[in-house]
């Protein structure tokens, strides 16, 4: 150990939050479990048209690999720091500012989502555009961003939430497992239950659904219930409530209500885009075939 | 103006009562924390920090009240903290590591933070490792390496909670002669069981004992006290109220007073300590 050399004086302020996000980005760009997510989309989507052209079915693997192992990596980066949590407590930065650094972290998982949604939806609309039946141009690009840069937005945020409050062994197993049966939930509902109005609520709430599905025999496609345009309306609030979540850990008291009572007000708005979504998609599923379109 | 001020500060964890009415202001300089396992020197020292909050009492560190979210704020802009023990995230280097909590420390531009974490790298003597993964250093160098983090800035408030566990005695020396030069301009404050490193460093030491203060003054006016209670011979004396083998063979007694017959010897700060709790009650904790 050595003499004291001169001291470098710290920089007080409002760009601690930046910096910090730019730690996290790196350190996010680094995890195995995100870059396998990453380079998995990146070679899967151009596959996942298969043999039958139908690229709607890469929204699948972009949504899973780059949204669900984001969300994974994000966990275990918000939990990384619990076993230097004595260092960390008494710095001028709180709990608050690290969380919404991480939340800020989550923007590269949603840039990389960006490319992989242009080149899908790129794809689809240039081998199959009857995949996603009688949906407009306007449509179409809602239901595939809600799918992929979506995904790749609330998946992170969704893993910084979790990570925040879930502290028990398996949590990122339990997680992963809950969020694949909330959305496996919804599509067993758009195809069971396809026609039914509370089918179509609980679909719609969730954070990952299709909407419409190719038959096997491919002259049958299904088209299921609600509004791609508003459902993005319910993502987006999703996501909010998920930055909300992981900033509520640990909130002093002011904050804390401030932080319920926007939650309480953003869920409002996303049940809002939830009922809006189903009362202004279509009516009841439809069934597209080659002699034309009827109810399914 | 005192840099720390505790007055009737009181602590308890459910119904556990860890601290009971301390009393204490704390200088420039470097004051010693001594006291058995339990005796509340790390929940002291976490109240000082910031990180607990006193059940009763009230507490000025730096002259601000850690109770209102923006004072708290305004001590941690001045505060280093090494804590007792301090885990290490999985995947960070020795550099990256006290570069990340230099970002918590609001030391943002990069090239001045980076400056400023060398600075401390080198001063802990770990600037040769700062590539190395945290998982590949040795105890020594762990704590070292917290010790780093503690160092970052210019602390005017420095807390340390055992910082030479697990040191060698030549990582011991190099500890002190920084602790030394870094108390020229704040104060600190040096939780221990190591007596030696408290006779070296400290001008001044509190010692605890079942949650509440037992001594709190000079080092010398401590070791003042035990002046006539130590004493050698050639067995263990039946009337000392402690007595162990040195290395000479010979054994050392301690007893308040000593026996007549019998030469004293020099005390130093550890007899004086022994002494003084020897002479306390059994209290249960406060």
């Amino acid at each position: 150990m050595s003499a004291m050399p001169a001291l470098a004086t710290p920089a007080q302020g409002s760009h601690t939050v930046r910096s910090l996000a730019i730690v996290e980005t790196k350190r996010l760009a680094r995890h195995p479990v995100f870059l396998l997510g990453a380079l998995a989309t990146a070679v899967l989507v151009p596959m996942s048209g298969g043999v039958s052209d139908d690229y709607y079915n890469a929204t699948i693997t972009a949504g899973f690999f780059l949204g669900l192992f984001s969300m994974i990596a994000m966990f275990r980066l918000t939990r990384s720091m619990d076993r230097a949590q004595a260092a960390l407590d008494p710095t001028p930065a709180a709990q608050r500012e690290r969380t919404l650094a991480l939340c800020l972290a989550g923007l590269l998982p949603a840039l990389l989502s960006i490319p992989a949604f242009l080149a899908t939806y790129a794809l689809s609309e240039a081998s199959a555009p009857w995949a996603l039946g009688g949906f407009d141009t306007g449509e179409r690009l809602a239901i595939f961003f809600g799918n992929i840069v979506m995904a790749g937005i609330g998946g992170p945020l969704l893993g910084v939430a979790a990570g925040r409050w879930l502290r028990f062994p398996g949590a990122v197993v339990a997680l992963t497992v809950g969020v694949l049966f909330w959305v496996l939930l919804g599509e067993g509902l758009g195809t069971g239950q396809h026609d039914a109005t509370w089918s179509a609520v609980l679909r719609m709430m969730t954070p990952w659904t299709q909407f419409t599905s190719v038959e096997s025999d491919l002259n049958q496609l299904e088209v299921w219930r609600g509004s791609p345009y508003f459902y993005l309306g319910w993502l987006a609030c999703l996501c909010v409530l998920a930055v909300l979540g992981a900033l509520l850990k640990g909130a002093e008291a002011d904050a804390r209500r401030t932080l319920l009572r926007t939650g309480f007000a953003v869920g409002l708005v996303g049940l809002d885009f939830v009922t809006l979504s189903v009362v202004l998609g279509p009516d009841v599923a439809l069934l597209h075939t080659p002699t034309g379109v009827a109810p399914y | 103006m005192s840099a720390v001020r505790l007055t009737g500060v009181g602590k308890s964890f459910g119904r556990s009562p860890a601290l009971s009415d301390i009393s204490v202001a704390l200088g420039s300089g470097v004051t010693g924390l001594l006291g058995p396992n339990g005796a509340g020197k790390t929940t002291l020292l976490r109240i000082l920090a910031t990180v607990l909050a006193p059940s009763r009492g009230t507490i000025s560190v730096l002259g601000h009240d850690p109770a209102d979210p923006v004072a708290r704020t305004a001590v941690r802009r001045c505060l280093g903290y090494l804590p007792q023990e301090i885990g290490f995230p999985s995947g960070f280097t020795v550099f990256g590591f006290v570069d990340y909590l230099a970002v918590l420390k609001e030391h943002s531009a990069s090239e001045a933070r980076h400056a400023e974490v060398r600075r401390v790298l080198e001063l802990v003597d770990l600037a040769s490792l700062s590539t190395k993964k945290i998982r590949a250093l040795s105890g020594g160098q762990r704590r070292r390496l917290a010790l780093a983090q503690a160092l970052l800035g210019a602390p005017s408030l420095l807390l340390l909670d055992e910082p030479t566990t697990g040191l060698d005695p030549e990582q011991r020396v190099a500890l002190r002669s920084v602790l030394a030069e870094v108390a020229r301009t704040c104060t600190v404050v040096l939780s221990t069981h190591q007596t030696e490193d408290v006779a070296a460093l400290c001008e001044r030491v509190v010692i605890l004992d079942a949650g509440r203060v037992c001594f709190d003054g000079d080092v010398p006016e401590l070791v003042a006290r035990a002046a006539g209670c130590v004493w050698l011979g050639d067995a263990p004396h039946p009337d000392a109220l402690a007595s162990w083998r040195t290395g000479t063979g010979r054994y050392r007694n301690l007893g308040d007073p000593a026996p007549p017959d019998v030469e004293t010897v020099a005390p130093s700060l550890e007899d004086a300590y022994l002494l003084l709790r020897r002479a306390q009650p059994q209290a249960q904790p406060a």
